[in-house]
């Protein structure tokens, strides 16, 4: 018969069980989350390539591919890195930084797994804070382009090659973003690829290659995938090759083509819209016509300050629009929210 | 000020919210919500330009289109805040007009009418006000009337636009009248649409009248008050405000606002009792929000009406507003409606002075222009328009003038005179002192050069109390010598009690306390004779806290003799309670606890009181000492002692039950407190939830209705809380989550501020109880129940807290109860849980870096040790050993730091490991010169064997370890000769320890050699004889 002292403790690590199990890792084992949603799975991790992570549960294999998952736990992580990466996947990126800085690095400093996935999260979160104008691009860089190289069969090495991608596209080095956006175009991944190829040809048409982008922009456009992720990029790619007209002087058809996705377009989804109205405010700054332009860019500031970069963009270009309809004051203005909102972003310093 | 201007509408209406205006913005279409970003931005002519361009290029949804026009115009008006130059606005208001109008013409039927013409209304006002305005500059004084006239033309125009829009409105209204409405006939609306369509029809009827009666009162401020047409006008005002009224019965709203209305016209018109009345029926609603805002205006302007000088009614102007005034809260006071109702008080207290003649009337005077500073400085510290006025009745006031007194000692010659005289110099002295207050904020307040005055005229108002005081005395006695058998007996009383007060406040004890209590015995069943006993304590009080403790007993007959006059007048009055307290108070403070429970027994046969809860108290505080002894000498308490709890409860419960809220004192708040802690004890959770929860007398509640309670107090009765909710949730009466527990905790953290050792020592407090409670409990469910309960709280108390001495008594807690579980064999698998929190406190905390851990008075190495220890407890031995070898590579010689390393050693070999059994043993990480920085125990033990007495524990620990690691070796040798010959060492270890120390450290060390040799000799095949062996 059980002591009631025992019956007791079975209680309350059943009660911890519930309770604690975010900061009390040590219980569990490693768990995979999927982008899919739904309760983690449950096991030890037995393989990891940058495709695929292989988790053995209850004595099976399960293989997942690297683009179904949201995020890993390793068995005996440190309670802020789990916290961080949960964090990070609800948009809490001052909450993540916090709980990442309490990570106490030496009692992982043995374990080679544990270190690996630390590192690539302090270059990740550094990325990501420069991103939205509040961190380092440079330094973020470095701690990525530290860990790549020696990572390649991480479960994380594609996002680590997006961010360095997009960071070479803030910092205004558009040919080295081109490079690692094409490692995510050659993923096995149909999602990836249409990501990969629609990021690359940004990079391209930022370095005015025009023709080579389109070709890009035509791939995502043309391929045969229906989630909801890659529908938006066949949007972006759409709307991106637009750009590719406007570039090559075709601004009268450029302009109808984007009015016609903002009128068949949906304006909740504010990734598109902003970048939708940036472009048009682009293509009517060139064309001389002020006015319009400082509405389009004024519907990027004002209806979707969400999208960090798009709303920095704007706000550049607004700051360099109100004077020229006189309006000197709210081209200070303009310029001062912009440093103030986005302190080191590449936008502040064209 | 065009600000202004453009709100004239929703000015009028104040806030009567069903008047306003119904927006009909879409929801989530992007042109629209871009178009009202750009106006919430000030972006107007964007906003044209946008509307412009979107319009030519067909790219408005359809519902925009509609209403471009109108769109369009309300922008401009908007847009006017923006123009730069008054010919832009005059150009842009003209356009804004042509628009307005246009649209009106237009679109007869259109669902935006009403709004169009309330907007174009605000256009004439607004246009009528800025031209009124300018007829008043003196710099326009040629061109006056010329203003008044463009004035009065937009006021014209506005009046027709209300008057056409209740001739549009009538027939609509008459037809929808009724069941009319049932045989109407709308595409697209029902029934109960349109009667909601006919409700806003009647409103905006009703609104459009109220407009018009109060654009006929401004018609008639275009006028000089001389002409015959401001008088025509205003009446015209007050029969269409009075026509509103009167049709608006049902409409509380509509009339109201038109009675406030119609009694300012009435005022103008001189008519007085009309006015009056009108603000009476508006004052006498009952009505909360806008209606009690109305309420009080109505009152400000009958205070006003009143101290005015064809009314002169200033007393009652005054009373009515003071009355008002006792109604509001400091928050209302800080209300528009209500200041002005205090400058309105100040108004007719500066109108009153007036008419008072300072000479005969000095202290009604003074009284008043006190009280009308008074409201003025108050209502000067806030912002406003009201400040201007306020300041300018400030300087009306002038400065305060200290007051001519007569100092000299009044000569009198009859009983009657003499005690008018000696009552005059109380009251002054009394009146002046209640002034200091005032002047010490003052002061505090002063930060230039006007302290001086301040402080001079504070050192007068004293020194002529005091003087005053003395003078008062001298009178009072002069009197009693001047007593006739004729004069009044009812007056003579009066004088001795007057004379015992003033002796009281001039420090004279010992004579307040004879003349008091000849008082209660001349004067009793009077309430002088009461108050007198009061007095008499008073000045006992005084003395005892003047006097050596020693000597302090001495007064103990006199006191018991008080607390019995006063029985026998009143054994309920407060001074007789009161009595008996102090009485109690002074055998406690001397540990006479037999005489306070005898003197207890004086106060109304009841036991209530704040010495009743004083002893409850300390005779708890006995018992609980009492317990702590038993608990360490593991010993029972006695017959006695259980006496003193149950007399505990007892005088703590009586003195909970009759007490009254607003006399609880911090003591008796203590005393509550340890009543919830004697039935959390005892297991009697309702009972303690309900002294700790009930509405205004819980403890919880009494931590924010008493005044200046420590926080410690405060945390204990919110610790309380939390302990009475585990033990609740122990006995499956409350469930603990983190939605109950956490409010608790972050109370307690709010109430500890900066000083986180409150916070700690509560926290360490509930922890030490609920330990207690769970090692005590005997029941097997309730145990598992409070074990679980206890391990959500602090698991809560660790997610919430980043406060490093709060984690640090939490982890230190839970890791001590686990270690001390660890030595139960029968709950040593249960102890991993409880290890895994305290890692997660402890962790927590090692996040931070040393300075942080420093200011908080921790050492960095002990929390590592802790942390280490949690993390070998948790079975995380890896962790806890890089940690040992981390701290011990830099202070190697720290003794407790060893032996927990070469525990965990042992423990993580799980007794199969050998390679870590010989770690254990020999000792693991050697450095750069190969020394092993954990020593292992077979070092521990050659360092602590010539100091055995100094290090006993560790040393038999040592020894015992070996002989244990050497037998878990042996056992799993491949060959039955090297096993026996392990078993062989270890036993040797035993003998060897046994041959030199028989006694083998302490009986608990001795039982766990005797268990282990027995292990040993069974493996070896031996018999089975113990220590037996050796002898």
């Amino acid at each position: 018969m059980r002591s009631s002292n025992t019956l007791l403790f079975i209680v309350l690590e059943v009660v911890l069980m519930f309770v604690g199990l975010a900061v009390h890792p040590a219980w569990s084992q490693d768990k995979i989350w999927l982008l899919s949603g739904g309760a983690s799975i449950n096991g030890k991790i037995v393989e990891r390539t940058k495709d695929k992570v292989v988790i053995e549960v209850r004595g099976t294999n399960q293989s997942i591919d690297t683009n179904l998952v949201a995020r890993v736990v390793f068995e005996g992580e440190s309670p802020m890195l789990t916290r961080a990466k949960d964090s990070i996947l609800t948009g809490q990126l001052d909450q993540a930084i916090e709980d990442f800085k309490k990570i106490d690095v030496a009692s992982i400093k043995n374990d080679e797994t544990k270190l690996q996935d630390y590192n690539f999260y302090r270059g990740y979160l550094a990325a990501l804070n420069a991103l939205r104008g509040k961190g380092d691009a440079a330094a973020a860089s470095k701690l990525l382009l530290e860990w790549a190289p020696k990572n390649r069969d991480s479960h994380c090495y594609y996002l680590a090659l997006e961010k360095l991608g997009e960071l070479a596209l803030a910092t205004g080095i558009p040919e080295k973003a081109s490079k690692y956006f094409d490692v995510l175009a050659s993923s096995p991944f149909a999602e990836l690829k249409v990501k990969g190829n629609y990021l690359t040809g940004k990079a391209l048409l930022e370095s005015k290659q025009t023709a080579e982008a389109r070709a890009k922009f035509a791939a995502v456009t043309q391929a045969q995938v229906a989630d909801a992720a890659s529908l938006k990029f066949k949007k972006l790619a759409s709307l991106a090759a637009i750009r590719c007209d406007a570039a090559e002087g075709k601004t009268p058809k450029a302009i109808e083509a984007l009015e016609k996705m903002v009128d068949e377009g949906d304006s909740t989804d504010a990734e598109l819209f902003s970048e939708l109205f940036n472009a048009l405010g682009g293509i009517l700054k060139g064309a001389g016509n002020n006015d319009e332009a400082i509405l389009a860019y004024l519907k990027t500031d004002l209806l979707y300050a969400s999208e960090p970069d798009a709303h920095a963009e704007a706000l550049y270009y607004l700051s360099q629009l109100w004077p020229l309809i006189g309006e000197n004051q709210r081209g200070t203005e303009t310029k001062s929210r912009l440093a103030k909102l986005y302190p080191t972003s590449p936008w502040l310093k064209k | 000020m065009p600000s202004l201007h453009w709100n004239c509408t929703a000015a009028i209406l104040s806030t009567w919210t069903f008047f306003a205006v119904i927006s009909n913005a879409s929801a989530d279409e992007p042109a629209k919500r871009f178009l009202n970003r750009l106006r919430e931005e000030g972006y107007y002519e964007q906003g044209l330009k946008y509307l412009e361009i979107s319009a030519a290029k067909n790219r408005l949804p359809a519902n925009m289109m509609a209403d471009l026009p109108l769109e369009k115009v309300i922008l401009m008006q908007e847009s006017l805040q923006s123009v730069k130059t008054p010919q832009q606005r005059d150009e842009r208001i003209a356009a804004i007009e042509k628009g307005y109008k246009e649209f009106l013409a237009s679109a007869p039927s259109h669902s935006r009418r009403s709004e169009t013409q309330t907007k174009l209304g605000d256009l004439f006002l607004a246009r009528a006000q800025s031209a009124l305005d300018e007829s008043k500059k003196p710099e326009n004084v040629v061109s006056s009337e010329s203003w008044r006239s463009k004035a009065r033309q937009a006021y014209t125009e506005a009046l027709e636009l209300y008057n056409q829009v209740t001739e549009e409105l009538k027939p609509i209204i008459v037809s929808m009248e009724g069941d009319k409405i049932k045989t109407i006939k709308v595409e697209g609306k029902d029934l109960n649409e349109l009667k909601t369509l006919r409700e806003q029809y009647q409103q905006d009827y009703r609104q459009s009248q109220i407009l018009q009666a109060k654009t006929m009162e401004f018609i008639a401020l275009t006028y000089d008050s001389r002409a015959p047409e401001w008088r025509t006008w205003l009446e015209k005002s007050e029969a269409s405000f009075s026509g509103v009224v009167d049709k608006s019965i049902g409409q509380p709203g509509p009339r109201m606002l038109s009675l406030t209305y119609l009694a300012k016209v009435q005022l103008q018109l001189g008519k007085i009792d009309e006015a009056r009345n009108s603000y009476i029926r508006v004052a006498e609603n009952e009505g909360e929000g806008i209606f009690r805002t109305w309420r009080v205006q109505s009152i400000a302007g009958i205070v006003r009406l009143d101290s005015s000088e064809k009314v002169a009614k200033y007393e009652a102007a005054i009373q009515r507003g003071d009355d008002a005034l006792k109604g509001s809260t400091p928050k209302d006071r800080d209300e528009p409606e209500w200041i002005d109702l205090q400058l309105a008080i100040a108004e007719a207290r500066l109108a009153w002075g007036k008419t008072q003649d300072e000479k005969k009337e000095d202290n009604k005077f003074r009284n008043n222009r006190k009280a009308a500073r008074e409201l003025l400085q108050a209502i000067l510290k806030k912002k406003g328009t009201h400040q201007a006025r306020a300041e300018k009745c400030k300087s009306e006031l002038g400065i305060e003038t200290a007051e001519k007194v007569d100092e000299k000692l009044p000569i009198t010659k009859a009983w009657v005179d003499t005690i008018k005289v000696a009552r005059e110099r109380l009251d002054r002295a009394e009146s002046s002192e209640s002034r200091l207050s005032v002047l010490q904020q003052q002061l505090a307040a002063e930060n230039g050069g006007n302290a001086a005055p301040i402080q001079a005229q504070i050192q007068t108002i004293q020194d002529s109390a005091s003087r005053d005081r003395k003078q008062s005395i001298e009178l009072y006695q002069r009197a009693l010598r001047m007593f006739r058998d004729s004069d009044s007996r009812e007056e003579l009383l009066d004088v001795k009690f007057l004379l015992s007060y003033l002796h009281l406040k001039t420090e004279l004890y010992w004579e307040a306390i004879a003349l008091s209590q000849e008082l209660m015995v001349s004067g009793k069943g009077t309430d002088k004779a009461l108050k007198s006993g009061g007095f008499a304590l008073t000045g006992f009080g005084k003395i005892i806290s003047e006097l050596p403790p020693q000597r302090q007993l001495s007064f103990v007959s006199p006191l018991v003799r008080l607390v019995t006059q006063l029985n026998q007048v009143d054994p309920s009055s407060k001074e007789a309670q009161s009595a008996v307290d102090y009485l109690v108070k002074l055998d406690l403070i001397h540990k006479r606890y037999d005489d306070a429970t005898m003197h207890i027994a004086l106060g109304k046969g009841n036991n209530s009181g704040g010495g009743a809860s004083l002893l409850g108290q300390i005779l708890w505080g006995e018992y609980q000492q009492a317990a702590i002894e038993h608990r360490k000498n593991k010993t029972e308490e006695t017959p006695e002692e259980q006496g003193l709890k149950e007399r505990a409860e007892r005088f703590l419960r009586s003195t909970w039950d009759a007490m009254a809220v607003d006399k609880t004192d911090k003591y008796m708040v203590t005393g509550v407190n340890a009543l919830a802690g004697i039935y959390l004890l005892s297991d009697r959770v309702d009972e303690a939830l309900k002294i700790i929860e009930a509405p205004s007398k819980g403890a919880i509640a009494l931590t924010n209705s008493v005044q200046d309670l420590e926080p410690s107090i405060k945390l204990e009765a919110y610790r309380l809380k939390l302990q009475a909710m585990v033990q609740a949730a122990g006995s499956g009466k409350l469930s603990l989550s983190t939605e109950n527990v956490s409010p608790v905790v972050q109370k307690m953290k709010e109430l500890s501020g900066a000083d986180d050792h409150l916070l700690t020592n509560a926290l360490n407090n509930l922890a030490v109880k609920l330990q207690s409670k769970l090692e005590t409990s005997k029941n097997m469910e309730e145990q598992s129940k409070l074990g679980a309960a206890f391990g959500v709280l602090i698991q809560q108390l660790i997610e919430v807290s980043s406060d490093v001495s709060t984690l640090d008594s939490v982890g230190s807690s839970i890791l001590s109860l686990a270690i001390k579980m660890q030595k139960d064999p029968g709950l040593a698998t249960n102890v991993k849980p409880l290890m895994a929190i305290a890692e997660a406190a402890f962790s927590k905390i090692s996040a931070k870096p040393d300075a942080e851990l420093v200011d908080a008075k921790r050492k960095p190495e002990e929390l590592k040790l802790k942390l280490a220890l949690a993390k070998s407890g948790a079975g995380k031995f890896e962790e806890a050993h890089a940690l040992f070898s981390q701290s011990l590579a830099t202070n190697p010689k720290n003794i407790r730091f060893q032996v927990e390393a070469a525990r965990n050693l042992q423990a993580w070999s799980n007794g199969k490991d050998v390679d870590l059994l010989r770690k254990a043993v020999g000792g693991a990480e050697p450095d750069a010169k190969k020394v092993n920085v954990i020593w292992g125990w077979a070092k521990i033990n050659n360092q602590t064997a010539a100091r055995v007495n100094d290090f006993k524990e560790v040393f038999f620990e040592a020894q015992l370890s070996i002989a244990k690691a050497w037998r878990s070796i042996a056992l799993v040798e491949s060959t039955a000769e090297k096993k026996k010959q392990g078993l062989e060492r270890a036993l040797s270890k035993i003998r060897e320890t046994y041959q030199f120390y028989p006694e083998l450290g302490s009986p608990e060390l001795r039982a766990s050699f005797e268990k282990l040799l027995r292990e040993i000799q069974q493996d070896l095949g031996k018999p089975v004889t113990g220590l037996q062996e050796f002898k």
